[in-house]
């Protein structure tokens, strides 16, 4: 299996890449949207507004839409989960992929019962997804989606607040941690999710 | 949760330690001792270059490329960033989070200018306190070897809500294995509402305890962890009857 990392030249690439080594699973690199796979991932870091403005002018936004309508396997970390939604309170007026519908909204408007915003640190995953279920990952974002969005398959608590933490629909599935950054539990998640979009459907 | 993280000062490639940020001592090579803290349990590791800034220099591009590839922890990188480009280079790399210190104190756009590209949560406020009295505490710069008359409160204050997190260090403890400046806590904690990490002077699971009830998110352990064989992943089965942590 080989998955092709975007490069936006402004994102972590090398630790997804790195990641993806370790558990065995090739990696190539897409720089320009024509060197696109058959199956993407969008590594994370990032203000969406920024990195949305810099897709449109590269031509990424139209590539990737184009590969989510031909219904092939993308996956998103981090920012690149929320470049999945048409767009986000980080930015207001600017256009992600809209692959997913909704909006990513700030974390301190939710019921967070004075827990800090950026979310740092790690937090346990609950999901129906055995494979999920139960583990601890790695997160650090200000924005993201509650976990009663229909797309959402794995969720944490934050506060009095439940958060999304994996959203998915077809093959198309976004990761609000950072899996190359969870330990071992990490890799492993990031080789099952990999599976999982390129062998069918993700719907729970 | 709360973290346990490993503080690893470094200078070129190796890591160091002092004591109230003087006399540096090698431990080892920096990349290999991120393994070791992931090897240990740590949560998270801090990369802090003490004297980059002095000598305006930039961290050392190897070991950032070298741990950004293997070590599968977040790791951030503070030490001799002063500009968009020196961030821009560290995100390329691998780094989760890059933290900014005496730049923030000339040029406290440098880290709007981050968020703006990066996102806040990408930016680590760091900040070295000088005890100065009770409850007083003056911010230093140039890794300890410069005032800047700032009272760390008001510091605080104008910058917690521009940044994603807070990592704040009493020189006064350290790498001297005297417990943590509880009221340094209390203060920084009570000023924002951003994660706030605290490092200096924990020896063991007893302080890292009374820090995280004083108000740290997380804490950054140095010399314990170099010098007397700390390991996270004892402290956190200690600490999981009264804190939520990463087991």
């Amino acid at each position: 299996m080989k998955v092709t990392v975007v490069n936006l030249g402004v994102n972590n690439i090398r630790s997804v890449i790195g990641a993806l080594e370790h558990v065995g699973i090739e990696a190539a690199v897409a720089s320009e949207p024509g060197e696109l796979g058959p199956i993407c991932l969008i590594p994370g870091i990032g203000h969406f507004g920024f990195v949305t403005e810099l897709m449109t002018k590269q031509g990424w936004i139209e590539a990737l839409r184009s590969h989510a309508a031909q219904d092939r396997p993308l996956l998103g970390i981090c920012l690149g989960m929320q470049l999945l939604f048409k767009e986000s309170v980080e930015a207001p007026g600017t256009q992600g992929l809209g692959l997913l519908d909704g909006r990513v909204g700030n974390m301190a408007d939710l019921p967070l019962a004075g827990e800090r915003v950026p979310v740092t640190g790690w937090r346990r995953l609950e999901s129906a997804d055995i494979q999920i279920d139960g583990r601890n990952m790695y997160f650090n974002h200000s924005y993201g989606l509650a976990a009663d969005h229909p797309d959402c398959l794995a969720s944490y608590s934050y506060g009095n607040a439940r958060i999304a933490a994996v959203v998915g629909r077809g093959r198309i599935m976004g990761l609000q941690f950072h899996p190359e950054k969870s330990g071992l539990a990490g890799l492993h998640l990031l080789k099952h999710c990999i599976e999982k979009i390129s062998t069918g459907s993700i719907d729970v | 949760m709360k973290r346990i993280c490993a503080r690893i000062d470094v200078k070129g490639e190796n890591c160091v330690k002092g004591k109230n940020y003087e006399g540096l001592r090698k431990i080892g090579p920096a990349g290999a001792i991120g393994h070791h803290a992931f090897d240990a349990g740590f949560d998270e590791v801090f990369y802090i270059d003490l004297v980059a800034s002095l000598y305006r220099r930039n961290f050392d591009a190897a070991v950032v490329n070298q741990v950004a590839s293997s070590l599968f922890i977040p790791f951030s990188v503070t030490g001799g960033v002063r500009s968009i480009e020196d961030a821009k280079a560290l995100v390329v790399s691998g780094v989760e989070k890059v933290g900014v210190n005496t730049r923030a104190h000339q040029d406290p756009g440098l880290l709007d200018e981050m968020a703006g590209l990066f996102g806040r949560q990408f930016c680590v406020l760091a900040i070295d306190a000088k005890r100065l009295g009770s409850g007083s505490y003056e911010c230093q710069v140039l890794g300890g070897r410069e005032h800047t008359g700032v009272m760390v409160a008001d510091f605080v204050k104008a910058m917690a809500p521009r940044v994603g997190e807070i990592l704040i260090t009493s020189i006064d403890r350290d790498g001297c294995l005297t417990g943590p400046d509880l009221e340094l806590i209390e203060q920084v904690a009570g000023l924002c509402k951003v994660p706030l990490v605290y490092s200096g002077g924990i020896r063991n699971v007893d302080d890292i305890r009374l820090a995280f009830r004083a108000g740290a998110s997380a804490v950054a352990v140095g010399a314990a962890f170099h010098d007397e064989g700390f390991v996270a992943n004892e402290a956190k089965v200690l600490l999981q009857d009264e804190f939520e942590v990463n087991l």
